[in-house]
């Protein structure tokens, strides 16, 4: 026996629609980025409620290139999709029931134009992406096309598109709908008989793909928060949730997917007022940017609060912790809003908080990335802050510990004021090159105070101290750093006394100057005698204790002409100057006061030389020494016996 | 004796090689002006203090005959040239918080709150007139910037 007509339509309208709603929630498209500097790769995979992935780190790459940044709301075609698949799988379902004929030919014509149409626009963005590069960018690459099925290489980059599961489901709906009556008409009967079970089992599949990864789920954060009982752990499921969002009871907040709270712009988006909240796994954007509001993305009052592994975006201050005790941010991802420095705010801010951690996190703007302001007993650990004004920035804070972290291309890596007992230790402090005012580290007013195991690398100042220490009986220890390829290494105020040993002190264009008028004896280069490593000292060890028998002495002949006349100063670093340096060093006929006197100069970079201090040339060196010497040692000879008669 | 001779000696040489151009350098950024200077947010530091200038709403200015001077804080230009400003030899400007507008320091209503944060933590802000500063902190205490420099108020010291 032959099924009717009607059963072959509903089986084949079944199926139909398992396929088409199942994959429409599936995801569509993914791309795979692979790029030396990613390990890993890149993702992105688009589905039916939008774009989902490694979204910020692609649109930080574009905006390096001068892409415009993949989002949702730029792409305003995407909202017919969800329309579309309803009225195609209503077309369906009503073409079945009634059997209209021209109903099932347009809900077939829907089907397979809803794929089509959804690859042919994708590669029409992506064609746009590729070819409306920014031409301020800070990288600028030729237009290029990236295919929306398989594989684009542009320079290092390496992308990888293939449809996904969910767009195979949705062509599989379109051939089904497409020869399914006759196939079934035709089957052998037993395949025949499989049809319903098949459709049952599609229909099954779909349901619980479309109820794993439905769309925003009809959760109400606010309620589900009010209605948690106090220490409760309450899952935020994926979703778009507005803030601003209040936390005043003992909570756990944990986001599965990455939901956003997104203030709109209103003011704060997340005030944690109760105590022992924790807030982990979100996207946090969207504060308001007015200045004069000094809003924030994360606002922590209540103590005990653990702010972790957050995404926090477009807000004028990150994270804020005022009048909180106790509390841990930690491995959170913080880029405010991208607005002149005199407009942004602090990507973290502590205000009269104590025993605060902040560990792990990555700050990639912010005005300081991390601001300590009457703030103590307070650690901060591991961190990486770029492309902030001061990197780390304290003032009037004490017995805080800084470690481990990395700050690079800040205008200032740390700036340590009013604060004592501050111990900063194996950090690195890179690239502050602003020709204004770069500098590694500022030391102003600060107290028992100690800086060890830094690398110090790259800026236009390496350390700069002024007041340091600032009370009588202070101390401020600098050990073990590594000060390289800097303009000036240690730029010391008159008002500094530093104590430094250990330090391996290189390749910087000049090793120390001293500002203001010149106290050589405040600043001490040796602590029990041992000094430091500099790359440019040319004594000698005869007793090979690793110790140079001679001083090392570096004079300033302009340096401290410029301090009495100011507009010498404009000739620092002209080849005149640093050839009256040498021609003083070598001949030591002007006696000026050195600006550095290390009595113990170390013979070899401590530490095994961390940034690969040069090994002496050798002998060949030496004897070049002694012969370029030669002369200026018989003119200094000569002019002796002149004097002496 | 000989010595210093010798020392003046290459500080002459110096000199000469810096002079003519060290001269026109001079010359080129003399052109006498009034007026607050230029600050360039993120860029300038404080010539009191030395932080970099980046909260328009505290920075301040002064102008003395020699010199164009910059600062963070109010706190700052009291410090550093609150006398001169005041008694006249030097001019002083801060900004209106409000509005960001360049105010004479002279002139201009002062309020001072540990709720204000500025750079320098003095907790003080400027206002045009003395109506504006009590409509942004009412109750407060106005003082003027003579009452600023004769009780110029340390940082504090936690
Ligand atoms: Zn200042």
């Amino acid at each position: 026996m032959s099924p009717t007509p009607r059963a072959c339509r509903a089986a084949t309208a079944v199926l139909t629609l398992a396929l088409l709603v199942g994959g429409a929630r599936l995801p569509l498209w993914q791309m795979t980025l692979h790029a030396p500097q990613y390990v890993g790769g890149l993702r992105l995979v688009i589905d039916g409620r939008g774009v989902h992935g490694d979204v910020d780190e692609l649109n930080a790459l574009n905006h390096y290139i001068g892409m415009a940044p993949i989002r949702m709301d730029r792409i305003p075609e995407a909202r017919l999709f969800t329309p579309g698949v309803t009225a195609v799988a209503a077309g369906v379902l009503v073409a079945a029931l009634t059997g209209w004929r021209f109903l099932r030919a347009l809900a077939l014509v829907g089907l397979w134009a809803l794929p089509l149409a959804f690859l042919a626009d994708l590669q029409w963005r992506l064609y746009l992406f590729g070819h409306s590069m920014d031409p301020l960018a800070a990288f600028r690459l030729p237009a290029f096309t990236p295919k929306v099925v398989g594989r684009t290489v542009v320079m290092n980059f390496d992308v990888t598109a293939l449809p996904g599961i969910g767009l195979v489901l949705m062509l599989l709906a379109a051939v089904v709908f497409a020869v399914g009556p006759w196939a079934a008409r035709r089957a052998h009967p037993a395949l025949r008989r499989l049809v319903p079970a098949a459709a049952v089992l599609a229909l099954a599949v779909a349901g619980s793909a479309a109820t794993a990864r439905g769309e925003s789920p009809p959760f109400d954060l606010a309620r589900a928060v009010a209605a948690a009982p106090p220490g409760a752990v309450v899952v935020v499921p994926p979703g778009v949730y507005p803030g601003p969002l209040v936390l005043a009871r003992p909570l756990v907040l944990r986001g599965q997917g990455r939901p956003v709270i997104d203030g709109r712009g209103a003011g704060d988006v997340v005030v944690i007022t109760g105590e022992r909240v924790t807030l982990e796994g979100f996207a946090v954007r969207g504060g308001s940017l007015l200045y004069s509001r000094e809003a924030a993305g994360i606002v922590v009052r209540g103590a005990g609060a653990v702010v972790r592994d957050n995404e926090i975006d477009d807000v004028l201050f990150g994270v804020y912790l005022a009048g909180a005790r106790g509390a841990v941010v930690a491995g959170n991802t913080i880029r405010t809003a991208a607005l002149p420095v005199e407009r942004r705010g602090h990507a973290v801010y502590l205000w009269h908080s104590r025993e605060i951690l902040i560990a792990d996190n990555r700050i990639l703007r912010g005005k300081d990335g991390i601001h300590i302001a009457f703030s103590n007993e307070t650690r901060v650990e591991r961190n990486l802050v770029t492309d902030s004004r001061y990197g780390l920035h304290v003032m009037y804070s004490h017995r805080n510990v800084y470690r481990n972290n990395v700050f690079l291309g800040n205008v200032v890596g740390a700036a340590v004021m009013y604060s004592s007992d501050v111990t900063l230790d194996h950090n690195v402090f890179e690239g502050s090159r602003s020709v204004a005012a770069g500098a590694g580290l500022i030391f102003k007013d600060a107290d028992r105070l100690l800086v060890r195991g830094n690398r110090i690398a790259r800026n236009r100042v390496g350390l700069e101290f002024d007041n340091t220490p600032a009370e009588r009986g202070g101390w401020a220890q600098v050990e073990e750093n590594l000060v390289a390829f800097n303009e000036v290494g240690f730029s010391l105020m008159s008002t500094a006394a530093i104590a430094a040993t250990g330090n391996t002190v290189v390749e910087n264009l000049r090793p120390v100057e001293v500002r203001g008028v010149l106290r050589t004896e405040t600043s001490r280069w040796q602590v029990a005698g041992r000094g430091n490593y500099w790359g440019d000292y040319r004594g000698f060890d005869a007793s090979g204790d690793g110790i140079g028998d001679v001083p090392y002495r570096r004079a300033d002949v302009l340096e401290r002409l410029g301090d009495r006349a100011p507009a010498l100063r404009a000739f620092l670093f002209t080849p005149a100057h640093l050839a009256l340096e040498a021609a003083v060093r070598l001949a030591p006929l002007a006696r000026v006061d050195p600006v550095v006197e290390d009595p113990a100069p170390l013979m070899r970079a401590p530490g095994g030389a961390p940034g690969g201090a040069p090994a002496p040339a050798g002998r060949g060196l030496l004897v070049a020494g002694v012969l370029l010497l030669a002369p200026g040692l018989l003119a200094a000879a000569r002019l002796r016996a002149k004097r002496a008669p | 004796m000989r010595t210093i001779t010798r020392r003046r000696l290459i500080g002459l040489a110096a000199a000469a090689a810096a002079a003519a151009p060290g001269a026109w350098l001079l010359l080129e950024r003399a052109p006498a002006q009034s007026g607050p200077p230029e600050i360039r947010y993120g860029r300038d530091r404080c010539d009191a203090c030395g932080m970099l200038i980046s909260d328009p709403r505290y920075a301040a200015a002064a102008r003395r005959p020699d010199a164009a001077l910059r600062y963070d804080d109010i706190a700052c230009l009291v410090r550093g040239a609150g006398h001169a400003v005041a008694s006249g030899v030097a001019d002083g400007w801060v900004h209106d918080a409000a509005t960001e507008a360049w105010v004479e320091a002279r002139e201009a209503a002062y309020v001072r709150s540990p709720a204000i944060r500025t750079p320098m933590s003095s907790g003080l802000a400027a206002y045009a007139t003395a109506a504006q500063a009590l409509a942004a902190h009412p109750g407060a205490t106005v003082f003027t910037f003579a009452a600023l420099v004769g009780a110029p108020a340390a940082g504090p010291r936690g």
